[in-house]
Order: C-alpha cells, then sequence, then structure tokens
C-alpha cells in the first residue's frame, strides 16, 4: 500500500476502482492529501488544486496521480525548470501531459529538477537537496530528480521526465525505480523546455515496468499509439509480444566499459551476471562499437546545443547556478569542427551500431552506475568532498544511448553491500519500444519486488 | 560554440597536452565573445576541452577550426 492507503500499481488502483471498491474521487483525495501534506523528501516545487471535474471512472487511468518535472508546460502553469524564476501563467499545455490527461490522469504537482536540467544529480543552488527515500546519505540523480524520489516515496504512481544524457534513467537507477527512455520524439516534446534538442527525449519514471508501459501508451499521441498497439489494448499488446519473447530473446551483455577510468564493481557485476542468468543461458558478452565516440559527441553536442539555449541567460539576475554556467561556458568555448563533426558522424555510428549489436542480439544490457550509488558529498559539486570521477560515472553508460537515439529501459535487479539498489539498463534496436517494456516485463518475474 | 572574435590571433591551445595554453585560450575567447567568466570557471571549461579534445579533430585548435 502506498502512504495513501492505497494499491501500489496502477493495475491494482484500477482494478479497485473498476470493482467499486474504491471511487475515483476518494483515490484522488487520498493522493492529493499526501503530496500536500509532505515536507520529507524536498521534490516538489508547485502543487496543484484538484479539478472539481473528475476524471470518467471508465478511462485507462482515472484516479491515478501523477506528477510531473517542472519542465513542462501544465495546468496553465509555465514550467520552472528549477531556476530563479517567478510564478508565470501559461496558455500552452505540454501534448504529452495533455494524452495523459485526456486518457484520465490527474497532475498533483510539479517536481524538483537540476537547474535547467542541467546536471546529472538533483543539486540544485535554487531548491532544497532532494532526499533519497532509500537511504538519507545517497545521492538524488538528476536532472529529474524530484521525479525519481516522488515516484520511490510513492507520493505519485509515475512522473514523466526528460533525458538528454540519461537524466530520466539516473535518477531512477539512484532511488530504485523504473526508469523508460523511448526513442527521441516517441512521446512528445510539444510544450517542454529545451536544453538540447537533437538529444532531448521526454520519458517516464514509474515502479514497475508494467506500470511505465501504461502511462507510455496513454502519454502517446493518436497517430504512435495506433501504430505502436495496433488497434489493440495496451494491455493486450504487451501479452503478444511478451508470448513472443518468451525464452526466445536473444540477449548480449555489455559491462566492459570503453574509458578505462570507468571500474565496474564487482559485487555490482555479480548481480548483472546473475541476473542475465536467470533470463538466457546463451547471453553473450560484447564490445560496443563505437561506443568512445558516441560517448565523446554526445558531450560535444549537449555542451553546443545547451550554450545555444541558455547563451543569454548568462548574465542574468538572479545569476544561473554553477552547473549551468560550467555547461554553457563549455559549449561556447567548444571548436566548431568539433560540434560539425559530432553531428556529422551520428547516422554512420548509429548505423554501424545497430547493424553490430542488434543483428545478433534483440536487447543489450549493462550496468547503468558502475560504482553503485554514490554518497551525495562525492557527487555534490559544492562539497569538500567531491569527486568529478564519480559524477562522470553516472552518465558513463547511458550518454552514447542518446546519442545512438536508441530507446532503453532502467530496471533495478537487486542491491549491493550496502543496501543500495542495483540496476541494469536494457538497451534495444529503434522503433522497439514496446517489445523492450514486454521484455522488461518477463525479466522483473523472476524478480519479486515489483508492485 | 566559439566563433566570436575581434580579429586578433587567438592564442594557440595545443590541445590537450598544454593546460595552461587551453586556460589562456578559454580566457582569450571568452574575452573576444564579450563572455564575463571567472578564473575557475576558465579552469573548468580548459579541463573539459582537454577531456574531450583526444578525439577531436586535429589536436590544435586554429583559427580556422573555429569559424
Amino acid at each position: 500500500m502506498t502512504p495513501a492507503g492505497l494499491p501500489s500499481s496502477i493495475t491494482d488502483l484500477r482494478q479497485s476502482i473498476t470493482r467499486g471498491e474504491l471511487s475515483v474521487a476518494e483515490a484522488l483525495r487520498r493522493q492529493h492529501q499526501i503530496i500536500e501534506g509532505d515536507d520529507t523528501w524536498h521534490c516538489v516545487t508547485h502543487r496543484f488544486p484538484l479539478a472539481r471535474k473528475l476524471p470518467d471512472k471508465a478511462l485507462p487511468l482515472a484516479g491515478v496521480g501523477l506528477a510531473h518535472k517542472d519542465i513542462f508546460h501544465m495546468q496553465g502553469r509555465a514550467p520552472g525548470c528549477g531556476a530563479s524564476l517567478p510564478e508565470r501563467p501559461s496558455a500552452r499545455q505540454a501534448s504529452a501531459v495533455s494524452h495523459l490527461d485526456q486518457n484520465g490522469a490527474t497532475v498533483l504537482a510539479a517536481l524538483a529538477m537540476a537547474e535547467y536540467a542541467c546536471g546529472v544529480t538533483g543539486e540544485n543552488p535554487n531548491l532544497p537537496t532532494p532526499v533519497n527515500p532509500l537511504c538519507a546519505n545517497a545521492a538524488v540523480g538528476g536532472s529529474s530528480s524530484g521525479s525519481a524520489v516522488a515516484v520511490a516515496a510513492e507520493l505519485c504512481y509515475g512522473s514523466m521526465g526528460t533525458d538528454t544524457a540519461g537524466s530520466v534513467r539516473i535518477p531512477a537507477a539512484t532511488c530504485g525505480i523504473v526508469g523508460f527512455k523511448p526513442g527521441r520524439g516517441v512521446l512528445s516534446s510539444s510544450g517542454v523546455t529545451p536544453l538540447a534538442p537533437s538529444l532531448d527525449t521526454v520519458g517516464i519514471l514509474a515502479r514497475s515496468p508494467t506500470d511505465a508501459a501504461l502511462l507510455f501508451a496513454n502519454a502517446l499521441d493518436a497517430r504512435r499509439r495506433s501504430a505502436l498497439l495496433k488497434d489493440t489494448d495496451v494491455q493486450a499488446a504487451l501479452s503478444t509480444a511478451a508470448k513472443q519473447l518468451n525464452g526466445k530473446a536473444r540477449v548480449a551483455t555489455c559491462m566492459h566499459h570503453v574509458d578505462t577510468h570507468v571500474v565496474l564493481r564487482e559485487d555490482t557485476r555479480a548481480q548483472i551476471a546473475d541476473f542475465v542468468g536467470k533470463l538466457t543461458p546463451d547471453s553473450e558478452e560484447i564490445q560496443l562499437p563505437g561506443m568512445a565516440a558516441s560517448s565523446h559527441h554526445a558531450s560535444i553536442t549537449l555542451m553546443a546545443e545547451a550554450c545555444a539555449q541558455h547563451l543569454g541567460h548568462l548574465d542574468a539576475n538572479p545569476p544561473l547556478g554553477r552547473s549551468v554556467r560550467t555547461l554553457v561556458l563549455s559549449g561556447a568555448a567548444m571548436p566548431h569542427a568539433w560540434v560539425v563533426r559530432a553531428l556529422g558522424e551520428r547516422a554512420a555510428l548509429a548505423r554501424s551500431f545497430i547493424g553490430q549489436v542488434f543483428g545478433r542480439a534483440d536487447f543489450l544490457i549493462t550496468p547503468v552506475l558502475p560504482q553503485g550509488v554514490p554518497d551525495w558529498p562525492s557527487v555534490m559539486t559544492s562539497s569538500a568532498h567531491f569527486k568529478a570521477r564519480a559524477l562522470l560515472d553516472l552518465f558513463a553508460w547511458t550518454a552514447f544511448v542518446n546519442y545512438l537515439d536508441l530507446p532503453a529501459i532502467v530496471l533495478p535487479i537487486g542491491s549491493d553491500a550496502r543496501h543500495r539498489p542495483v540496476s541494469v539498463q536494457i538497451v534495444a534496436k529503434p522503433k522497439d519500444e514496446l517489445r523492450l517494456l514486454a521484455f522488461s516485463i518477463l525479466a522483473t518475474k523472476a524478480l519479486k519486488h515489483f508492485p | 560554440m566559439a566563433t566570436g572574435t575581434k580579429g586578433h590571433t587567438p592564442p594557440n591551445p595545443a590541445f590537450p597536452e598544454n593546460e595552461h595554453a587551453v586556460l589562456e585560450y578559454a580566457k582569450w575567447l571568452f574575452d573576444a565573445s564579450g563572455i564575463t567568466a571567472v578564473e575557475s570557471e576558465c579552469k573548468a571549461v580548459a579541463k573539459t576541452l582537454i577531456r574531450l579534445a583526444p578525439l577531436a579533430p586535429g589536436a590544435v585548435c586554429t583559427h580556422e577550426t573555429r569559424k
């Protein structure tokens, strides 16, 4: 049960509602009360009042309370983006938020994030440091930090975030929840504040892959939903995909990072090997083609495009935080030839990667956090104990996936010797989001901790 | 991206071997572009450029590569 005394999963909540055991009004009242009263986790930036008109009980997400990263235009409010901005009204609504609303979901709150999404932790000079519900000393990844905390603390059933170099998957991994990044543009980015448009991707944070799949399918626009689900409902489509994959999915793994500074903890390696062994006896360990170039080009693209977005804010008052300034200044100093090459080689690197990896496997499994979930001080740039290596480790396994524009999901599979979550990243070929979600649901059947 | 100059000859940063030269390049560039950056920010930028340089085209960032 959640802190609101409601079922933990969306499926179970919806069953309670459709069976008449719980009304939509009561479900939403309890969720609203919990998120209104919460000041423990430092994850909420704005709370929305409940609408007087309730969603139709028959809608697939009626009664489901969500809260999204404060980067979306929603409920007549312009996003705060974790910046020192005054509250501003907005006549726009992000398309993906609208689609969820039309399918019955209710937005409860806007959630904390790294300033302008420039950061791989929840550190933000304008906001209190978010608290990891699993362990107060453990860092919260970013930039969708509030989303991960709110979902892990069960303040809401799910959250949309944005992922430019891992900003959905990294916070999910630090908080032991699911982070799903589809291909870029699969969930509409209309009404979402950009950081690096070539890489920015709207994604989902949820407590289980089934919940993530439900939210994903209901956040799609009509055209993509029809193409993905082939005019069936999401449960039926997942079930069909799962039957086709069960026992037949080809799995490749890569646990060796091309950057020798990125070292995988032995207990994490053992956990991942054990997990993969439960999925298939025939997995193949591979090297990832072009990984060094893809990671390198991802950084260059991110910095150059972030500079284009925010160069005009460098002299803003109040000033931008250190992380944003560093990213923008690095982009400003970036030689143009580097950027041209980074963008110019993208298609060929993606073709080569897809051909070599997905020619021999349906799914690629990698680590997410090579050194596990770090302590806050080691990744807090303002701390005397800050270690640049610990910060770089956070996105070492994620940024190249954005550059190659592949769908990926982060799943918690256990915990390490410090009782912090160990997660894997499962990557699929383009347009394979539904099979990736179905495979993730199958994979978690071997794991007992999902709601 | 680095585009702004005042027509002066930029310092040669000699990526990535010479950290001091890269730092001088960053300072020169920000000054020429009218960007205000403190010493610690210039150092952070120089470190980033040095980290990214090995896979970038050319070991040296010339005036031409910044056009």
